[in-house]
């Protein structure tokens, strides 16, 4: 469903993006694994057109993607930021029903609040705090909330463990499955691979822009110099 | 005497009040102070006082007449400046030195196509009320009911509607706004709108109570010190420091001495940028890394 072909992409004349291809098809999930700096987050921003790509192109669901960011929203393709960027101060009620901003139907925004505070009950709990007041942890689960208020259709994560305890990283993971096994697609970053690698269909490895290996986790998982070179895990 | 006071202090106030919404509104979107924006609204006054005087409109239409244009200079600032350098990603600090480009560049227009003398708008019903205690004439009447009504609606369409929601989180992250799907560029433009009209009848307003000039636009001086008062792009916060000043001012005038009126506003904009810089209204979220 979603195709990237050759994308590049520089900022000034530094290129942070190579002639990147790779794809996610229906109900996968799929793992952008490398090291700091490698182009990941560069990659994904170009994908929803977040930043302006020098090359190559994307398409979802065969239909080349629109070059505003919230245009690529309404197509269903829903990213959760590095550093989770979720609104401070806006409550968390609101935070996710900014979420939900392109449903006008007041019945489904309603049952999938319900859904998300079943997946999230501490959100439940804190739903007038400021979203600035929450620790890191709801913070992400607030993130991964509120792009799931969208009902997308692909979603993408930077980095979703980023900066957390273990506990709480197995947790997000957890609730990535689970959003997995509702059969939404996802395209997740991460440097914490073999957790990544554990729940993903398949993986990319990336290295300064480009993608040096492609396969399935159990393949990757093998050869552990791979790991160790680009993973540094 | 003193509701009495009280009474002009809030009619004043709620003219400050809506052109310091508008100004809040827009910091807190592109945070920078927008110093064009007393300029939108002497510009709604000016066209206000043509439309009456030159083109023998009726009051009433006039007034809609000067609050549209205002409105559109509003947007149009945006669209041709503004949005230039928000694209070009230069500073923040540019939208502010343009902004000033652009105040000059009105008063100066102003000027040269109306000269520096004073209007005034004919013929205003002076017709006195007496509530109580309280006498109030029908243009302080009639000025304090259209702010607070322009002000309660502006309040309850930021705070509970869907639109309100599309504004604050594009004041909160504009690039966590468009990842949501929400159209960042055009919640500027109606902001830009909403303001300049707001900006629009305050110049109106004044205009009517005292006298329409080209500098009249540095009134907004009191807008930027409301919203510094209430917390700075806190919309509730600017109505509330607008107030405050209103009514400060009719008060030191009435006690003390009309020489004294702006001594007392800037003293109480050092002692709350001193004891609290976040305002009366303002609520520190810190961001978490
Ligand atoms: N705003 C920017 N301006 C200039 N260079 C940038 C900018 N953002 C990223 N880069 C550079 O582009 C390259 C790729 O950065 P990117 O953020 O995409 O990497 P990443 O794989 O997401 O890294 P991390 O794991 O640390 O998040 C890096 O060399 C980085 O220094
Ligand atoms: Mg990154």
């Amino acid at each position: 469903m979603l195709k990237v072909e050759n994308l590049s992409a520089a900022y000034g004349g530094i290129k942070a993006v190579k002639n990147v291809s790779l794809e996610v098809k229906e109900g996968e999930v799929v793992s952008v694994l490398g090291a700091n700096g490698a182009g990941k987050t560069t990659l994904l921003k170009c994908i929803c057109s977040a930043m302006k790509k020098s090359g190559g192109n994307v398409f979802f669901n065969g239909k080349k993607m629109p070059e505003k960011p919230h245009d690529v929203a309404k197509m269903g393709v829903v990213l959760v930021p590095e550093g989770r960027l979720i609104f401070t101060n806006l409550t968390v009620y609101e935070n996710l029903m900014a979420g939900a901003y392109l449903c006008n139907d007041k019945k489904e925004v309603q049952d999938n609040l319900e859904r998300v505070y079943n997946l999230f009950p501490i959100l439940r709990e804190r739903k007038n705090q400021f979203g600035g007041h929450l620790s890191g942890g709801e913070q992400q689960m607030l993130a991964i909330a509120r792009a799931l208020m969208a009902r997308p259709k692909l979603i993408m994560m930077d980095e979703p463990s980023l900066g957390l305890a273990p506990k709480i990283v197995s947790h997000i993971f957890e609730i990535i499955e689970k959003v997995k096994s509702e059969g939404t697609p996802i395209l997740l970053v991460e440097q914490n691979a073999y957790k990544a690698l554990s729940i993903s269909d398949r993986a990319y490895i990336m290295n300064v822009g480009e993608i040096v290996k492609e396969g399935v986790p159990e393949e990757l998982l093998k050869d552990r110099s791979l790991i160790e070179a680009y993973l540094g895990s | 005497m003193f509701i009495q006071q009280l009474a002009n202090g809030i009619s004043v106030g709620g003219i400050y009040a809506l052109m310091a919404t508008g100004y809040a509104l827009i910091y807190s979107l592109l945070g920078f102070s927008n110093w064009a924006h007393g300029e939108v609204a002497m510009i709604g006054a000016y066209i206000a006082i043509i439309s009456v005087l030159n083109a023998k409109f009726p009051l009433p239409i006039a007034i809609i007449i000067g609050i549209i244009i205002a409105g559109v200079f509003s947007f149009i600032n945006e669209k041709i400046a503004y949005k230039r350098i928000r694209d070009n990603k230069s500073p923040t600090m540019f939208l502010m030195i343009a902004a000033m480009g652009l105040s000059t560049t009105y008063q100066n227009a102003a000027t040269n196509i109306f000269g520096a003398k004073f209007k005034i708008f004919p013929g205003l019903f002076a017709v006195a009320f007496h509530i109580g205690k309280i006498t109030i004439g029908s243009l302080d009447l009639i000025s304090l009911i259209v702010s607070l009504v322009s002000l309660v609606v502006l309040d309850i369409t930021i705070n509970h509607t869907k639109v309100g929601l599309g504004i604050r989180s594009v004041a909160s992250n504009s690039y966590t706004a468009s990842l949501m799907g929400i159209n960042v560029d055009r919640y500027i433009s109606l902001v830009f709108l909403v303001a300049g009209m707001y900006a629009g009848c305050a110049g109106i307003l004044l205009g009517m109570k005292y006298t329409v000039y080209p500098t009249m636009g540095n009134v907004a001086l009191k807008a930027f010190i409301s919203s510094v008062l209430g917390g700075l792009g806190s919309v509730r916060g600017a109505i509330i420091g607008a107030l405050v000043i209103g009514i400060m001012e009719t008060m030191v005038t009435a006690y003390l001495s009309s020489g004294l009126r702006d001594l007392f506003t800037f003293m109480l904009l050092v002692i709350i940028l001193l004891v609290k810089p976040s305002g009366l209204m303002g609520v520190h979220v810190e961001e978490k890394a």
